[in-house]
């Protein structure tokens, strides 16, 4: 009764045109104001409470670092770099922000991190260079997701937690299949060029490729300085985010000089909009799981399904359908915690390896961050480019089909999650 | 006069919260690094500052309208039909609004109560989260402002950043920029 | 209609505190079948580590187990817990928890409306690092990442390390970056983090201990009827004592996991070794002896003897 209260009223109220973040939290307190005896402090503490998450602190800060490098020229001096290497290939440009998408997931462990750092770069660059909007920026939405698929991931962290499973095979199990789904959306990428005949220019030369390079190498370095000061255990990716800010930054108003100091402020207030835009909904998304954490909806979802006593094969494809729509309402962190403690006994019963269980819901929750009304990727995207969530939404839609053919393919040849963490450690032995 | 100095007051903060917020991780890193030192409270502070900026920003975002939503429905009713959805949408904001400040105060008045201090930093709780209160009544005020507007067919009431318009535009304002500062650059 | 008990608490069920709090639903709803019912919220579903002490004095929230760390700000009293080498092992533990100074210390949170129903183990902590720390001169310039407490920080500091506040989801990442140096737990949470896959040498130092306090609100409490709120208090003394005997075994499979997997060595400390560590980490108790309560210091360290 209370659930199909909170759905009614927070679909209604999107559909009356109030902003995502208040359909959320507004649907949240009047549930849990006829339902439930919690405090109305408690519900604004919640709020507060949303900048407690570590990983959250990374949006602010890539979000200021895109400012820099889109308000400066270094964004378009390693635009320009792009194109020269790869933009004679038709739909090169494209491949290139995939593989910049990947090159990013490998330092970053979220998912709309990636987003925001990548894709407030090269969406401006594709459309730049002729790609529709809603082309680049659905593609960009997709690619995004891989943040969380290859290693280091926050979401892989937390399933381990929960199920005491090695976090060092997780991120291990990740890679293959990270590096499955990057050429998947490439040949995709391939075939639409080819038939909307997306634009491809002559090469310019090795002259121009090496001038481009030379230009754009500050801004390339910043890729070295994130990877390497991660790897290197200087900062974490939460801190990495932080340098890349103040390098960005530093770059664009001392090196390149585009931007004049007395602009700085202006940059600052772009961003803080952006930022606060996007935590404003992921707050009362939280309110809006905090509702129904409250309320054990998803448990007994969870419990209902468990009752039935399915197959192997039966209980994959409706843990993946319980998971794709938890993914329509919540975020990953938060699914991951209530469903994997519920769904990893019954999955060990049935034989189905831990591992491979793992990297199953990992990519539904890819799969959740693209998904209305609560996809952060969504957000951010719409946040980036400027682009009404409607739009956004339409644009991402047929990359979601790839990424439900992948999650097909994942969910029914483990062997693509489990060879790596096998080869390397052996078989996981799970304790009882 | 004044309503344009408290919106000026209202970016420099904004500004200014989310410059603090990465110069204090920025140094806890070349503490960290470079010196081996850093303190414990450095998490502590981002954090908070972290939260004065959204909370902060959230009636802010309100004026400028950078507040994303779905106005598929709205766009395609008759005017007076849409300004009734309009108007009834703004109460249910200023609702939500009302009843977050009311909440965010009473956990101040319990803060109060049993007067504990923050984890790291050296102030009581208290008043890190007066933004709770503070940023939810300001947002209720934003949304008392749109209503108004609507009403007295000031304005369009909710502007949700949804427009394509804008996507261009931010676009090619971002390009000019560039080019501005290229062009300055080769002067 | 049923009273409604949510106990709320941060780590997984199989942990200790996760297999204590689901005993106490067991029993309280064969005993109290009708009159309560409890309902369990693991893993931070419901409240985090740093809202749920004040989510319970809000009543959202009926009972809770906080690290004894979490309660610094509530009190400066429980601090003891914190003092490294202040007790040999568990068993010392439970001596001064048993007797009238540790049953008064449940009671140091009256005035902030909290009331301490019982003690609960985690275990005792271990040291690691990518150095094996036999002496505590080894342990000078290496960070190592605590949770906040002043003691805490202060017992780090007292070797001449660097102490680092990070969130516990982040440390394993942390560590195998080596971002951080090196961190101190207990066996079980040590496994079931997974910290032994990145870290190459422990040393099974026993310096400090992982405990928790069972708490609800006076304002909860004094809401029930007698009986139901005499038969809770057996029943919580029943689960403590299992989830106790549940904590001892839990790190000792851990530690036997650990070892076995050949990943990482544990070193055995000499009692010169021990001592040594002993030696430069005392000058702590003095620094917060004051705040806690010299007899309180005298009480617990007479249990190690
Ligand atoms: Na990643
Ligand atoms: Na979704």
């Amino acid at each position: 009764m209370s659930a199909a209260i909170l759905f009614f009223l927070l679909f209604l109220f999107m559909l009356m045109g109030i902003p995502i973040a208040v359909s959320l939290g507004l649907s949240s307190v009047i549930t849990i104001m006829a339902f439930a005896d919690d405090s109305l402090a408690s519900l604004a503490d919640k709020v507060f409470h949303t900048m407690h998450h570590s990983t959250l602190m990374a949006i602010p800060f890539f979000v200021l670092a895109s400012s820099f490098l889109t308000t400066g020229g270094v964004a378009r001096r390693m635009i320009r770099f792009a194109v020269d290497a790869v933009g004679w290939l038709r739909g090169g440009l494209g491949m290139a922000s995939v593989l910049a998408c990947m090159l990013f997931a490998a330092v970053s462990g979220s998912s709309p991190a990636t987003v925001v750092a990548i894709g407030s770069i090269v969406i401006v660059g594709m459309v730049k260079q002729g790609y529709p909007q809603p082309f680049a920026a659905g593609l960009i939405c997709n690619a995004g997701t891989l943040g969380i698929l290859i290693p280091p991931s926050i979401v892989m962290v937390v399933y381990a937690a929960a199920t005491e499973v090695s976090v060092g095979r997780m991120f291990m199990a990740g890679v293959i299949p990270g590096l499955l789904m990057g050429l998947l959306l490439m040949v995709a990428i391939y075939i639409a060029a080819h038939r909307r005949n997306l634009p491809a220019e002559p090469f310019a030369g090795w002259e121009e490729l090496r001038k481009s390079a030379m230009t754009a190498s500050w801004g390339l370095f910043l890729i070295v300085i994130i990877m390497g000061g991660i790897y290197g255990g200087i900062f974490t990716p939460t801190e990495a985010a932080a340098v890349s800010a103040v390098y960005a930054g530093f770059i664009a108003v001392f090196v390149y000089r585009d931007i004049k100091i007395k602009e700085v402020p202006k940059v600052l207030v772009e961003a803080a909009k952006v930022t606060t835009m996007l935590m404003f909904i992921i707050a009362n998304a939280f309110l809006f799981a905090h509702v129904l954490t409250t309320e054990r909806i998803p448990q007994l979802i969870a419990e209902t399904i468990i009752a039935w006593g399915l197959a192997p094969w039966a209980f994959l494809i409706v843990v993946n359908i319980l998971l794709l729509i938890a993914g329509n309402f919540m975020e990953p962190s938060a699914i991951l915690l209530i469903m994997a403690p519920i769904l990893f006994p019954i999955a060990m019963e049935l034989g189905i390896d831990p591992i491979h269980l793992g990297i199953i819901m990992v990519v539904n929750m890819e799969i959740g961050m693209i998904t209305p009304p609560v996809g952060l990727n969504l957000f951010v995207t719409a946040g980036v480019t400027g682009m009404s969530l409607t739009e956004v939404i339409r644009a991402a839609l047929p990359w979601l089909s790839i990424l439900l053919i992948f999650l097909m393919i994942i969910t029914y040849i483990p062997v693509i999650s489990t060879f790596l963490p096998n080869l390397f450690f052996g078989p996981e032995l799970v304790r009882h | 006069m004044i309503g344009n100095f408290i919106n000026r007051l209202e970016e420099a903060l904004v500004a200014f919260l989310l410059a603090a917020m990465t110069i204090v991780t920025f140094v806890q890193v070349v503490l960290r690094y470079v010196f081996n030192a850093g303190f414990v409270w450095a998490l502590e502070l981002t954090i908070f500052l972290f939260a004065w900026l959204v909370l902060l920003g959230m009636s802010y975002g309100v004026r400028v309208g950078s507040h994303i939503g779905v106005d598929l429905l709205v766009k395609n009713l008759p005017p007076v039909q849409a300004r009734i959805v309009g108007l009834a949408a703004i109460a249910l904001c200023m609702f939500y609004a009302g009843v977050m400040t009311v909440g965010g105060y009473q956990d101040i008045d319990l803060l109060l109560l049993i007067g504990i201090e923050a984890e790291d930093l050296p102030i009581p709780l208290w008043i890190p989260k007066l933004i709770l209160p503070v940023g939810f009544a300001l947002l209720f005020f934003r949304f008392a402002q749109a209503g108004w507007n609507l009403l007295t067919g000031k304005g369009g009431g909710l502007h949700l950043a949804d427009e394509a318009d804008d996507a261009i535009e931010s676009l090619s304002d971002k390009e000019q920029i560039s080019e501005e500062a290229e062009a300055s650059k080769l002067k | 209609e049923p009273i409604i008990i949510k106990f709320s608490h941060v780590v997984t069920e199989n942990t200790p505190k996760g297999k204590g709090a689901n005993l106490f639903k067991k029993l309280v709803e064969e005993r109290l079948a009708g009159k309560v019912e409890v309902q369990v919220f693991p893993s931070s579903q419901l409240f985090g580590d740093s809202d749920e002490i004040i989510a319970l004095l809000k009543n959202d929230t009926q009972i809770i187990a906080p690290a004894l760390s979490k309660f610094s700000k509530f009190t400066k009293v429980l601090q003891l817990y914190d003092l490294p080498f202040l007790f040999n092992d568990l068993d010392a533990v439970a001596c001064f928890q048993d007797s009238a100074s540790g049953k008064e210390m449940l009671e140091s949170m009256k005035s902030k409306g909290i009331k301490g129903l019982a003690y609960w183990h985690n275990g005792m902590k271990q040291l690691s690092a990518p150095v094996p720390l036999r002496t505590p001169e080894a342990a000078a310039g290496l960070k190592f990442r605590i949770m906040s407490s002043d003691v805490l920080q202060a017992q780090f500091q007292a070797v001449n390390a660097n102490p680092q506040k990070l969130a516990f989801s982040e440390v394993y990442l942390a560590l195998q970056t080596g971002q951080i140096d090196g961190q101190e737990n207990t066996w079980s949470n040590i496994y079931s983090q997974k910290f032994f896959e990145v870290q190459p040498y422990f040393v099974e130092s026993n310096h400090g201990l992982l405990d928790y306090m069972l708490i609800t609100s006076h304002r909860f409490w004094n809401s029930l009827p007698d009986d139901i709120r005499t038969e809770l208090d057996k029943i919580v003394m029943e689960v403590t004592a299992a989830v106790n005997d549940f904590a001892s075994k839990e790190n000792e499979d851990a530690k036997q996991l650990i070892t076995d997997s050949g990943k990482t060595e544990i070193i055995k400390l000499t009692a010169e070794e021990k001592g040594k560590w002993r030696a430069a980490m005392k000058p702590v108790w003095d620094q917060f002896k004051d705040d806690i309560g010299p007899n309180y210091v005298e009480v617990a360290a007479a249990c190690s003897k």
